[in-house]
């Protein structure tokens, strides 16, 4: 860990300085490589059609996923009815359980507020496409997209900006200038990103940006994870469960579709930049493992999440996110 | 018959197994596809990541091809060569004496030829002759022409061409005006005491009225029988003439019955026919001449089996991969005219050729297969179609250490070798011990007077002769020419193989045969080129012991116009004499060879002349196959690929 942080500064120490404007200048230039701050800054304007709030479209992917609507207890008084099994037994009426002799319970209707954290990988694992995008484009837009949406509902958005050696923290704030913070930090962890920058992948960073937003978020957050779920495991999922129990959780899940399969092409040889790997793709069989492992686990997760009442939002590189992001939230367009 | 001339090379076989047992494993580092899910890959595949090293292994029918290759390339090493049996000096030969009557009958225009013109009837005999000649390839001849007495003009020779050329000089009453038939037949006993023949055959040409023979013709030929000796008898001429000029068919019909020979008629086919059948019955004997064994280079055949058999296999490859995808094309035009300055470097020296140039086209293909395989190689264009252009850029890790010089380069550079060597590259003649190899040279011999000069023992003349001889013997079967001068020059003997002939000649000359007094070395130098023209470039040797000084202006002037290389050998001590012939050497720009005690002087022309001018259209001229060089190359080449790992990438679409 800390040599990879040294690593990681070492990198850092030698791009900084005018270098890294340059390298930002050229980077911006090469759209679906790199994520490019005026581009991001500019989906606000397509930040729409979607929405996080409990009330959903009828083919949203988050529509039904609320048992209630009130998360935790809501400001707004709206009726007091029979109690129902799951009620939390702190909102039984005490006062009119007496008087009829049946238990009532009162509910309350809006969430005061729902501040979003976002959750942005920008690691290097990220650093791939195959079509149109490279996931970590993917996931900065997404973001993007995101921010800006919570802004215009009027809520306050935060976001953990985290890649192989470090989390970039920004606290949830109600205004223009905490997207732009969030943006900057993304573009610029994004401009990082090469094959080339000998930079290692680190599963174990999943892990702890969940940590860290466990303990930032501690209940009644939406809470955006923008990520391939690199470096999932046992102890993840027991951190989604904490985080879900207090908090809404929304998975975006960036996939390529090389990723989910490969084609026939014969010998390739395959990189994690450093070590190679020179599989034979016309194998079917293998082809078939390959296909299968990655629908298997992402399956498994899909169940896991699910069980958490956190919905996934499979996001393609192959595609325009806003145009994804639309189509599965905001169905209502269609 | 194929035999080979390094059969040792053939230890290289195994080379191989040391190169696959010694030299480490080629690990390619090959731009491969940075991918979050390389762990994945890994375990479905059951293969473990390696640290950019990958060992390419060929399949079977690779390591086939391969050492098939490699064999081809020992026994192309191995040099094999096909030795043509020595056909042209072991075909039977048998000695023939044809004795040409020119007497002053001869003359006589009573013959009527093919064509039905009325000639004289030495016209006739050289018709007959020229007909005759033209049969008797490969046997030897030799000619006496007899009138008042006989002589030889010709002996033993396998150049008919000579003997062709020297009937044709033959005139009328050349050598006397009578008949010394009898004598004739005597003097061809006499030359075949000298021959090893079994069979011995003498064709007498004449009109047979005996008018100054010692010996009577039937005399003679009871002589001639006694030494198994036949005479096959022609008769030239009219047989109703009378008087001096009548044939006397009878004479000839009993010599050549006595002697068991036949008698025929010049103008009549038939009876010649005869004779000539007879002829072609007669026991032959082989020719003790060095046997002449020619042989081809085919080292270019396992070589071009070899290319064949690599190309198929990469070919192979190519075709194997069951994706097609549609690929913007580059240029091809790039890479061949990477070709470009091989073409240009072949215009140099301008002696430079291909002996088989269309071998050459073997190239396009090869070339073509060339550039397609390093396309397929090429990192980018495997991914081509799966990842995006403008992603992909940015995600090939590993850079391509062996880039430079990998197998891919070396299948490239073999190919263009091995198609080269096959084209057979060219540019100086074979410096082959065959007389077809060695050039010309007409000797240029001033029969003055002066040479008869005892100064230098026995004569100055004598000396040249001695000295013509051992040159004769040094070039063994070159072809030569005699010219003589004096007053006037002439052609004694046009160019021919046969040293016997020339050295016969040589020793013949004598200044009393000479018709004009004087010194016309410039005419006899034009004579010489013209003899070293028709026998395909040569230089000149040039006997003299004077140059006169009114030829100096004619000398200068041939020189300009001729580029032949003369070399001037005065049969002189050093001395004012020499001195001055140096001098007046100059003006043709001839080479001094000084008079040596011993052979030195001879061996020192025979070796400036084996090569002189060899500017001729000798169609019998070879190339020396320098190609072969080039198979060491290209087995060392071939040998890399039998080091592990080391082969051209298999393209996508191969199976293990």
């Amino acid at each position: 860990m800390s040599t990879l942080e040294e690593n990681s500064t070492d990198r850092q120490g030698m791009n900084s300085g005018p270098s890294r404007s340059d390298r930002s200048a050229v980077r911006t230039a090469l759209p679906g490589v790199y994520a490019s701050l005026p581009d991001l800054v500019a989906s606000q304007r397509r930040a729409s059609g979607f929405s996080f709030l409990p009330r959903q479209p009828i083919h949203s992917l988050l529509a039904g996923r609320h048992a209630s609507r009130l998360r935790g207890r809501g400001l707004n008084f709206e009726e007091i009815r029979r109690y129902q099994m799951g009620d939390d037994i702190r909102q039984i009426d005490w006062k009119v359980t007496a008087r009829t002799r049946k238990t009532h319970s009162r509910v309350f209707t809006e969430e005061r507020e729902r501040t979003t954290l976002l959750l942005v990988d920008q690691r290097i694992t990220m650093f791939f496409g195959s079509v149109k995008n490279m996931k970590s484009v993917t996931a900065a837009e997404a973001a993007a997209l995101s921010a800006w949406r919570v802004l215009a509902q009027k809520d306050r958005v935060g976001a953990l900006v985290f890649n192989d050696s470090k989390i970039e923290e920004i606290r949830p704030q109600r205004s223009q200038a905490t997207v732009m913070r969030i943006l900057h930090a993304i573009v610029e962890q994004n401009h990082e990103l090469s094959v080339t920058g000998g930079t290692q992948a680190n599963p174990g960073m999943f892990n702890e940006v969940l940590r860290h937003c466990d303990r930032l978020a501690k209940h009644d957050v939406l809470i955006c994870i923008i990520s391939d779920a690199y470096g999932h495991d046992e102890q993840s999922r027991q951190l989604l469960t904490r985080i879900a129990w207090h908090n809404d959780v929304l998975f975006a899940f960036i996939h390529d579709p090389l990723e989910v399969e490969l084609p026939a092409a014969g010998r390739l040889v395959f990189s994690d930049g450093r070590q190679q790997l020179e599989v034979d793709t016309n194998n079917r069989g293998f082809r078939e493992r390959f296909r299968a492992t990655f629908a298997e686990e992402r399956a498994a997760g899909r169940k896991f999440l699910l069980q958490r009442v956190t919905p996934v939002l499979p996001l393609s590189t192959s595609e325009d996110v806003a145009e994804q992001v639309r189509r599965q939230l905001g169905a209502r367009l269609r | 018959m194929l035999t080979l001339a390094y059969p040792w090379l053939l230890v290289l076989l195994p080379l191989p197994l040391l190169v696959w047992w010694l030299v480490p494993a080629r690990r390619e580092t090959r731009q491969g596809l940075v991918v979050p899910f390389l762990a994945r890959l890994a375990e479905q595949s059951g293969q473990h990541p390696l640290k950019g090293a990958v060992i390419l292994r060929g399949g079977w029918w690779r390591w086939l091809a391969v050492c098939f290759c490699w064999i081809c390339a020992v026994f192309a090493l191995a040099r094999p060569q096909i030795i043509e049996p020595p056909v042209t000096k072991e075909i039977p030969v048998r000695d023939l004496v044809l004795a040409v009557d020119l007497s002053g009958s001869m003359a006589t225009k009573d013959f009527k030829n093919a064509s039905g013109q009325t000639v004289d009837r030495l016209t006739a005999v050289k018709e007959v002759l020229d007909a005759f000649l033209a049969k008797r390839q490969g046997d030897r001849v030799a000619l006496i022409f007899f009138g008042s007495a006989p002589f030889v003009q010709v002996p033993f020779t396998e150049d008919l061409k000579v003997c062709r050329q020297l009937m044709d000089e033959a005139e009328v009453s050349m050598a006397g005006p009578q008949t010394a038939f009898g004598d004739a037949i005597g003097l061809a006993i006499n030359l075949f005491d000298r021959s090893e023949a079994k069979e011995r055959v003498l064709i007498v040409l004449t009109d047979g009225n005996d008018t100054a023979s010692q010996v009577p013709p039937l005399k003679a030929a009871q002589i001639a029988k006694d030494k198994g000796i036949t005479i096959h008898t022609v008769a030239v001429g009219d047989p109703r003439a009378v008087g001096e000029d009548a044939l006397d068919e009878n004479t000839l019909k009993q010599v050549a019955s006595t002697t068991g020979g036949l008698y025929a008629h010049a103008a009549d086919t038939q009876q010649l026919d005869e004779i000539y059948s007879h002829l072609d019955k007669l026991e032959t004997r082989k020719a003790q001449t060095i046997s002449h064994r020619p042989r081809h280079d085919i080292y270019w055949w396992p070589l071009a089996a070899a290319l064949m058999v690599s190309m198929l296999l990469h070919i192979g490859q190519l075709l194997r991969p069951k994706i097609s995808r549609r690929v913007k094309a580059e240029s091809p035009g790039r890479v061949l005219a990477s070709f470009a300055p091989f073409s240009l470097a072949a215009l140099w020296p301008l002696s430079f050729h291909f002996i088989r140039p269309a071998w050459l086209l073997a190239l396009a293909p090869a070339a073509l297969l060339w550039w397609l395989l390093r396309r397929r190689n090429d990192a980018k264009q495997l991914w081509r179609g799966i990842v995006a252009p403008h992603l992909l850029t940015h995600l090939l890790g590993g850079e391509e250490k062996n880039s430079h010089l990998g197998p891919l380069e070396f299948i490239g550079l073999g190919w263009l070798l091995t198609v080269v060597a096959i084209a057979g590259p060219t540019w100086k003649q074979e410096p082959a011990p065959f007389a077809d190899d060695v050039a010309a040279i007409a000797i240029v011999v001033k029969v003055s007077p002066s040479m008869t000069t005892e100064d230098v023992q026995p004569s100055r003349l004598a000396r040249a002769t001695d000295k013509i001889h051992d040159l004769l013997k040094e070039r063994g079967a070159a072809k030569t020419s005699l010219i003589a001068y004096a007053g006037s020059a002439h052609v004694v003997m046009p160019p021919t193989k046969d040293s016997g002939i020339i050295d016969t000649f040589a020793r013949a000359l004598d200044p009393k045969i000479m018709p004009v007094v004087g010194d016309v070395a410039a005419e006899a130098l034009k004579l010489a080129d013209q003899a070293l023209v028709e026998a395909g470039g040569g230089s000149i040797l040039w006997i003299t012991d004077s140059i006169a000084a009114e030829q100096k202006a004619p000398l200068s002037s041939w020189r300009k116009s001729s580029s032949t290389a003369v070399r001037l050998l005065p049969p002189l001590f050093p001395g004012p004499e020499l001195d001055a012939v140096i001098t007046g050497a100059r003006t043709v720009n001839a080479s001094v060879v000084r008079l040596a005690a011993d052979d030195t002087d001879i061996r020192e022309l025979a070796s400036a002349s084996k090569f002189a001018s060899a500017s001729g259209g000798d169609t019998n001229r070879r190339w020396a196959e320098s190609g072969y060089w080039l198979t060491p190359m290209i087995a060392a080449l071939l040998l890399l690929f039998f080091r592990e790992g080391w082969m051209v990438p298999v393209p996508r679409g191969m199976t293990r």
